[in-house]
């Protein structure tokens, strides 16, 4: 009886210290949203100032016309294009860390998915936006859109570039839905929290979730159907903007191993940002008890496996297009080694296949301040392996007399930094407005 | 080494059927021992890269059946000695015609036959030892398992590249090395399948009806999952290639709609994707021992289409279909022989 009565109390006091560590994990995680520090207020000051460029260029261009960004025969597609690729990549990992790593039940993916997926909807967002200012005249936007119209005028469905505007759209609205479905349970916690307006806000957003068992049930059930539904779109989104080049019968461009080599490019860029993001959020908000060392090696594992795949599909291009003999494709590719932008692929090249090696060290997997200085130079990498495949593949094509090289105008650079200014923006609004780590996930971790 | 000793009759096995073969190969015209190869080159490593891959990954899920799936490295020296036959057969010049023209150093004949003779013999050595480390747990098991995915892709893609691709010089397809090594784990996947349905009982006494119920069903879900890849890595390859619709390059596929028919190469989209995709969607079939040495046998005979399909359109030379089946049956019963050897407790230690 005395052996039960003891067992009870133990019980209840491991009880105990399993519920104060959950509330000290909320208060932990919710502080990181109470009132922003000067610090938060400046970087936010700098991303709107990079937007403010951004736009200022975007407006000199449709005042002016498409002709002050650099493209121009035979480069038909530059930066614009090379944006559009490389923060759609970005957007990739978002959904490979949220849903596949969740259909294979690896724990560690709690610690990051929050902030991928908060990643991936504002990428698609940036993504978005590429598009469109190639267009030109931004205005006929909806033509991209099949509409009944009196000239029967019809998109091409033949077109990779219209099976892309489905394809980036299906991924933003799945991403979304995934990403809400996922915060309500956080969102009525920050309800009970806050005061005020806030409250009401939170409140508003977390659809009268109490908690009940049965909220649960359909939570968990549509949450995982979500999950193997948004899996599929992993794949189908980069395969799809992949084929965009590989459909062309450009050298450098038409060949097949594009779509599953962009599917890992994606990834290994995606996780390259979560890194960039996540080391310094983890500082700044004090999350050290939540993100250690341990979750940051899984990812830095993901970071080498992608970053292996890559290489190997740079030396099966190069490797192959000597093995055939074929002019034009060996051209090409002598030209991207030795030629007029031979910096971009060398740079290419040390970020991606050289810079990633390091981490089969265990020591510098396991060092964040080392993962983060890494992450740098792999999304440099990664946007100037865009940047290499569409301009030298255009720059040197089959004619000599249509030879010609293509340099960015101070526009198109413009444009790219109002990007990266448009994407920090909503990131910088995210960590002061949603709880940055899934509490409801992490709590039932401590259980 | 220890295994040869202590089952002696598997050298002699392999002595005996390398002569047999490369008598039959002397009088017979064609590709069938390429084909036999084909197939043998990818169950013989596959089910090696499937547990090198948990190991990686830090599964746990793959542990009841690592000895059945590392059982079969025993095997790889025998592609060796088969490839050593086709060369002295003679084969090598009836079938790559770039033998005849001069080509840079990677098509030079010596170098061909050398290096994949050479490249099976490096992959089991790497098997052995990393067999070695992973069964008695010890701490040298991740960095092995490493060397051994390297030594897998860097070999089933000189497989893709040499054997199959440069039957048709100059034709490429970057994806082609990438395909070989994902279908070999796919097969590796089907060999676990077949494997632990055919020794269920042994699997419930070894690990308890429940642990081996779990591993299953997580190993059946990777099969799944490896349906739905195969499958996008087809059509990734096929889309691209037809689109395209270059004379020289969209040749491959038309070349096999004329030889073969439609119906035919739907059948293996068919067996390789839509049924082990559907079957296993259920979670009662993914449990059902019937059903899974089932799945796992149909896409063994999908590999076996495919690639017999991949390599028997040549104007030039064909597959003598009746030796191949020879050849296929001599060199199954020899690999189930080696399996059920080395498998006689299932236990890692």
């Amino acid at each position: 009886m005395s052996t039960h009565i003891t067992g009870g109390s133990e019980a209840m006091r491991s009880g105990d210290a399993a519920f104060q560590g959950k509330e000290k994990m909320e208060r932990d995680v919710f502080a990181a949203i109470s009132k922003p520090k000067p610090v938060f207020y400046m970087a936010l000051l700098l991303a709107v100032s990079c937007v403010g460029i951004g736009a200022s260029s975007l407006a000199w261009q449709i005042y002016n016309g498409l002709g002050v960004a650099g493209i121009m025969n035979p480069v038909g597609w530059g930066v614009y294009i090379t944006d559009f690729v490389f923060w759609v990549g970005i957007a990739h990992s978002g959904t490979l860390i949220s849903a596949i790593l969740y259909l294979f039940r690896a724990k560690f993916r709690n610690r990051f998915n929050r902030t991928a997926e908060a990643m991936t909807v504002f990428a698609v967002l940036t993504a978005g936006l590429f598009p469109l200012i190639h267009l030109g005249r931004i205005w006929l936007f909806y033509w991209l859109f099949p509409y009944p119209n009196q000239r029967l005028l019809w998109v091409n469905f033949k077109s990779p570039l219209v099976w892309d505007v489905f394809a980036v759209s299906t991924y933003l609205t799945v991403s979304v839905v995934f990403w809400y479905i996922g915060l309500v349970p956080d969102l009525a916690i920050a309800r009970r929290l806050k005061a005020g307006w806030q409250k009401t806000v939170y409140g508003i957003f977390s659809l009268g979730w109490t908690g009940t068992f049965k909220e649960w049930q359909h939570y968990n059930q549509v949450y995982k159907y979500l999950a193997a539904l948004a899996a599929p779109l992993v794949l189908s989104v980069h395969s799809v903007v992949s084929w965009d080049f590989a459909m062309g019968v450009v050298f450098g461009w038409h060949t097949t191993i594009f779509a599953p080599y962009f599917v890992a490019g994606a990834i290994f860029s995606g996780c390259g940002m979560v890194i960039t993001l996540m080391v310094p959020m983890r500082k700044i908000f004090s999350l050290e008890e939540y993100l250690t060392p341990d979750d940051f090696e899984k990812l830095a594992r993901l970071l080498m496996l992608t970053g292996l795949i890559v290489s190997y599909a740079y030396i099966m291009e190069l490797a192959l297009a000597v093995y055939t003999e074929n002019v034009y494709e060996y051209e090409q590719f002598v030209y991207r080694l030795t030629g007029d932008y031979a910096w971009a692929y060398w740079t290419m090249i040390l970020c991606n296949v050289i810079s990633p090696l390091t981490l089969f060290v265990r020591s510098l997997r396991r060092n964040l301040t080392y993962l983060f200085i890494l992450s740098i130079p792999i999304n440099i990498g990664m946007w100037f392996e865009r940047f290499n495949i569409i301009v030298i593949s255009l720059a040197k094509d089959f004619d000599p007399f249509n030879f010609g090289l293509y340099h960015p105008s101070w526009v198109e650079l413009g444009i790219t930094l109002g990007s990266f200014g448009w994407f920090f923006t909503f990131f910088l609004l995210f960590t002061k407005t949603i709880p940055v780590l899934p509490v409801t996930e992490l709590k039932e971790e401590l259980e | 080494m220890t295994f040869y000793k202590q089952n002696i009759m598997v050298p002699a096995a392999f002595l005996l059927i390398a002569l047999a073969f490369f008598g039959l190969e002397a009088v017979t015209d064609g590709a069938s021992l390429l084909y036999t190869m084909l197939f043998f080159v990818a169950i013989t490593q596959g089910p090696i890269a499937v547990i090198a891959a948990t190991e990686l990954a830090m599964s746990n899920w793959a542990k009841p059946y690592k000895r059945a799936m590392l059982s079969v490295r025993h095997m790889i020296p025998m592609i060796s000695i088969l490839f050593a036959v086709f060369a002295f057969t003679g084969k090598i010049d009836d079938l790559y015609l770039w033998t005849g023209y001069g080509h840079h150093k990677w098509l030079d004949k010596n170098f061909f036959i050398a290096r994949n003779i050479l490249m099976p013999l490096i992959a089991w050595v790497l098997a052995n030892k990393y067999a070695k480390e992973s069964l008695s747990d010890s701490g040298g098991k991740v960095k092995w398992a490493l060397f051994w995915v390297f030594a897998y892709v860097i070999g089933q893609t000189i497989v893709a590249v040499d054997w199959v691709m440069s039957l048709e010089f100059p034709w490429i397809s970057t994806l082609f090395g990438a395909y070989f090594f994902v279908e070999a784990f796919y097969i590796g996947l089907a060999f676990a399948a077949m494997f632990t349905a055919f020794r269920f009982h042994d699997f419930h006494e070894t690990f308890g009806e429940k642990v081996f119920k779990k591993t299953q069903m997580d190993m059946m879900t990777m099969f799944f999952g490896f349906s739905i890849f195969w499958a996008y890595q087809f059509f990734s390859q096929f889309l691209v290639i037809w689109y395209g619709n270059i004379p020289e390059e969209v040749a491959y596929i038309t070349k096999r709609q004329e030889v073969f028919g439609n119906p035919m190469l739907f059948s293996v989209i068919i067996i390789l994707f839509l049924i082990p995709f559907w079957v296993l969607m259920s979670r009662k079939f993914k449990a059902n021992p019937q059903v899974i040495r089932a799945i796992g046998l149909l896409v063994c005979l999908g590999i076996f289409l495919e690639r017999f399909i991949m390599i028997g359109t040549y104007p030039h030379f064909s597959v003598n279909l009746g030796v191949a089946l020879v050849e296929i049956a001599v060199m199954a019963a020899l690999f189930v022989f080696v399996v059920r050897s080395d498998t006689k407790t299932l236990t890692a230690g």
